[in-house]
């Protein structure tokens, strides 16, 4: 019996980039016990993209990221790996202190960090563990 | 339970599209552990010569996907089945491009994807790794 596959649609629909911005691709996807979400840009409560400082785009995709998981019935907090993308890493430090808010002292993933050449300025991705 | 999933290499049925063995380099084109598959990333590739098909970048994408389809199908899976695909572009100005050949390979439930630009070996303007459920 193969596993299915779903798509999570996010509860609020604000933070679902894929019609919003007309993108070919889902917020994210239920495969068997694992979840599977997109890189996500900074996008305010109208689904607009939000052009900000890294420390408050990170805080605006991180909430957005915990909707996404919520609504797939997880958490951050079973978050097992997450990717940071950041356009300098003179700012990663910035990043780190909104990152540790979402995600306390021992109960962060693995995380790794990559200086790219991007479209957004910040974008992340994570897979958590479904309940 | 009996203890650990296991481990398998998957090969492409074409070997001309078996690049890391055709060019020695030293990884998997794909591996399955339990019901998930985890493709190596992929270039576009031409399935008859198996040399590197370097051409405008909606058919470089448009060859990677389909060898990434064949890929899939070897291993009993195909793109339908697909969870997550990361797309590492050349050149970020070839994004929306990427999102119009996007839409013919992936037009209802696509799969959950990250994009990012860097440079890229062999004059490669994409590379596509994917993770994707076995079955169909």
């Amino acid at each position: 019996m193969a596993l299915q596959r779903d798509v999570i649609a996010p509860k609020d629909p604000a933070v679902d980039m894929s019609p919003n911005l007309n993108l070919p691709l889902s917020p994210a996807i239920r495969a068997g016990e694992f979840i599977f979400v997109s890189g996500m840009v900074a996008i305010d409560a109208t689904g607009e993209r939000m052009h900000g400082t890294v420390a408050a785009e990170t805080r605006e995709i991180l909430a957005a990221m915990a909707q996404v998981l919520e609504s797939a019935g997880s958490s951050l907090a079973k978050a097992v790996k997450v990717n940071v993308l950041i356009y300098s890493m003179l700012e990663y430090n910035n990043m780190n202190e909104v990152y540790r808010e979402f995600f306390p002292a021992g109960a962060h993933g693995l995380r790794r960090q990559a200086q790219r050449r991007q479209q957004g300025r910040d974008r992340m991705r994570g897979a958590g563990l479904k309940q | 339970m009996n203890g650990q999933l296991s481990r398998t290499v998957i090969e492409p049925t074409n070997p001309r599209l078996n690049v890391s063995r055709n060019a020695n380099l030293p990884h998997s084109p794909g591996i399955r552990v339990g019901e998930y598959i985890f493709l190596s990333g992929m270039g576009s590739v031409d399935p008859v010569t198996g040399g590197r098909n370097l051409g405008p970048i909606g058919d470089q994408i448009r060859q990677t996907l389909r060898n990434m389809a064949h890929m899939l199908e070897s291993a009993g899976s195909g793109l339908d089945r697909i969870v997550k695909i990361n797309v590492v572009l050349a050149d970020i100005q070839d994004y929306d491009e990427m999102n119009r050949v996007w839409q013919e390979f992936f037009p209802v439930d696509p799969p959950a994807r990250t994009t990012c630009a860097l440079q890229l070996s062999n004059g490669n303007g994409v590379e596509i790794e994917c993770i994707a459920l076995s079955g169909s």
